[in-house]
């Protein structure tokens, strides 16, 4: 009878720490998945913008798909600091602790047709096992945007 | 100590067998309980979830396609009579945007807001003798857009 009971509380204990672990994990997941989904889109928003206003209209009647390319890319910048709040290191700062930082490793312009690529991580920390476990969870991201004419 | 007369041990066991089964009947019948009720949940709550999802596809394609387009015009009224009878679904409309003096195109950078309302019913009972019991929860979902079109 003792014995039975006490496998009983065994195999409890054993379903709380699996009930735990599957839960921290799934909540790191998650995380992780929604922040690449918004940096995705808010990258894909500012090479978008960028590559739009830095087109150089008096190529276009010539058929030559050309861009400026240091206004692509200081427009670039400036929608990440100003639109996603980015301060001048690429960290989102909120309540004093930095959320996440933006690693830009590759940006690549060109012309004819213009193509404009920007590659590199997004460093975060875990969200549940920040204090236990001090590590950095890199998420990669690889967004480009083209112009192309169609008349 | 005067010994009894009569062995009510026997009594007592089956009393206390008795007791134990009722017990039983009664955990059973809670389990049945909360496993039905679970069920039900699940099918009742299932149609309500797409239709909540279907309804935020929509609107996300719908913010996506004003921002390539960069402006609010028939193209996209059309698209979103598209989604709507694509999805079955009939939600109400409405944008909130800073135009183009005379325009209906929206400047480049420029923040324009989408807003998805709509009423999902839940239908608890539906009895054949009289109207069926419902919940109508309402849904008011808020989309923020910005438009990537550099109108010269």
């Amino acid at each position: 009878m003792k014995r039975k009971r006490g496998g009983t509380s065994v195999f409890f204990v054993l379903f709380i720490f699996v009930f735990i672990i599957v839960t921290t994990i799934t909540v790191e997941f998650y995380h992780a998945f929604t922040l690449k989904e918004y940096i995705d889109t808010e990258m894909s928003r500012a090479l978008n913008i960028a590559t739009d206003y830095a087109m150089l209209d008096e190529y276009r009647m010539e058929h030559i798909s050309m861009i400026d390319m240091s206004t692509a890319k200081s427009e670039f910048n400036s929608y990440l600091h100003t639109e996603t709040n980015l301060n001048s290191s690429n960290e989102l700062i909120e309540n004093g602790k930095v959320m996440y930082k933006l690693i830009i490793n590759t940006t690549t312009v060109e012309n004819n047709p213009v193509k404009f690529e920007v590659s590199g991580i997004v460093r975060t920390k875990p969200v549940l096992l920040a204090n236990l476990v001090p590590i950095n969870v890199d998420i990669p991201f690889k967004v480009k945007a083209r112009n192309q004419r169609y008349e | 100590m005067k010994k009894l007369k009569y062995n009510f041990v026997p009594i007592w066991n089956k009393v206390n067998a008795k007791r134990k089964k009722a017990e039983g009947f009664i955990e059973i019948l809670f389990q049945f309980a909360i496993i039905m009720s679970l069920i039900f949940c699940f099918l009742t709550l299932w149609k309500p979830f797409i239709y909540k999802q279907n309804l935020d596809y929509m609107a996300k394609t719908l913010v996506r396609a004003v921002e390539a387009n960069g402006r609010i015009n028939g193209d996209i009224t059309a698209l979103a009579n598209d989604l709507k009878s694509e999805f079955g679904i009939t939600p109400t409309i409405s944008w909130s945007a800073t135009y183009n003096s005379g325009t209906d195109k929206i400047q480049l950078r420029k923040k324009f807001t989408l807003t998805v309302r709509d009423t999902i019913t839940i239908k608890l009972i539906e009895p054949s003798f009289g109207p069926p019991v419902a919940i109508n929860i309402p849904i008011e979902k808020r989309f923020i857009g910005i438009s990537q079109v550099y109108w010269k």
